[in-house]
């Protein structure tokens, strides 16, 4: 079996109906809720990690066996260890300040917060900023030395690369981590 | 059991694996990295076109993107939580003098350093997500960095507000 590999209007039309699906999922599930993801850094409302890995608790084993049977392709890309940490830092920052990440903060335009479009704005505004400041952050980021190369960690931990340890361990350790948070969330009564 | 589906908030753990079948269904039907930063520079794009009256380019992210905000209103409509907000709930309680100027900064600032971040990472959350069910050790980094540095500012900012209360 191998990937569907739609082309033209029928690739079109699939991807409005899983973007459609994916948004009423963000909107139901409350992700695409600004207080979702306040409330998750200081631990109020752990909605955002829970959902988070389980989504690796039970994607894990369904890319890796999808993958292996050539159901889906793991479009493989590389990174580079500056880049990730500096652009890490920054997303982190940025999503203490306004709690979206790109496609909540569209979910949360379309369910009538305009507020949104004001973060909506400053990400879109994100792309010729960072163009202007292009040689910047050549020069100290994607230029810089690396201490250690990335990719080959990532090549080494990929669960189809003979590693089939990492299929079992890290579902269960996302459980785990998911039970916990739920356990220490607090109750709605406390939260008020 | 249809309308509790199409109207009530679902459980994180529910939505955890309806994500991780919708990532791995678009896999299969598209076999294309979705939600990449070329989804939203086709939205740039796009509004541009809108704004000089030219043809719009459609494209498969595009549409991915208009996909999500439409089923994000219907879901808003259905779930009787669509509801036009001008200023959010916390920016409000801190009275005009912050709604009005500093709120709007800061969230635009936000939403400048949270997509500045992924392009200097080389993608976007949803791509970078998915790639965590591919376990990419350097995408895990990533998150786990992320999420540290949000808590610690989320904490300092909770901090900084409660101090003020008191």
């Amino acid at each position: 079996m191998h990937p569907l590999n739609l082309t033209g209007s029928g690739e079109m039309f699939a991807a409005l109906i899983l973007g459609f699906i994916l948004g009423f999922v963000l909107m139901r599930s409350r992700l695409a809720c600004r207080k979702t993801l306040i409330d998750q850094f200081s631990f109020r409302d752990n909605t955002f990690a829970i959902v988070f890995l389980i989504s690796m608790t039970i994607g894990v084993p369904i890319y890796y066996f999808t993958s292996k049977y050539g159901i889906i392709d793991l479009h493989v890309e590389h990174y580079s260890f500056w880049p990730i940490a500096v652009g890490a830092v920054l997303t982190g920052l940025g999503i203490a300040f306004c709690g979206h990440i790109p496609v909540t903060a569209i979910a949360s335009l379309a369910s009538g917060k305009l507020y949104s479009l004001w973060i909506l704005l400053g990400m879109l505004a994100a792309f010729p900023i960072l163009d202007i400041c292009n040689p910047i952050v050549n020069d100290y980021v994607f230029n810089a030395s690396a201490p250690m190369d990335v990719n080959v960690i990532a090549e080494n931990s990929f669960f189809y690369d003979g590693k089939d340890i990492m299929l079992y361990f890290v579902p269960i350790v996302c459980l785990i981590f998911a039970l916990f948070l739920r356990l220490i969330q607090p109750s709605k009564k406390e939260k008020n | 059991m249809w309308n509790k589906i199409i109207s009530s908030n679902w459980s994180p753990w529910i939505t955890g694996a309806v994500i991780a079948v919708i990532f791995s269904l678009i896999l299969f039907v598209l076999n294309k990295p979705f939600g990449t930063l070329n989804d939203y520079i086709d939205l740039i794009n796009a509004g541009k076109a809108i704004y000089y009256g030219e043809h719009i380019q459609w494209s498969w992210g595009l549409l991915f993107i208009i996909g999500i905000f439409i089923g994000a209103f219907i879901a808003s409509l259905t779930g009787k939580n669509f509801k036009i907000e001008l200023i959010p709930e916390d920016h409000f309680k801190k009275g005009s003098s912050y709604y009005l100027t500093i709120g709007p900064i800061l969230s635009f600032i936000g939403g400048f350093l949270v997509m500045a971040g992924l392009i200097i990472a080389g993608n976007s959350f949803l791509k970078l997500w998915s790639d965590c069910l591919s376990l990419y050790m350097s995408v895990i980094i990533f998150i786990i960095i992320m999420f540290i540095l949000s808590v610690i500012v989320g904490t300092l900012l909770t901090i900084k507000i409660e101090e003020k209360k008191k």
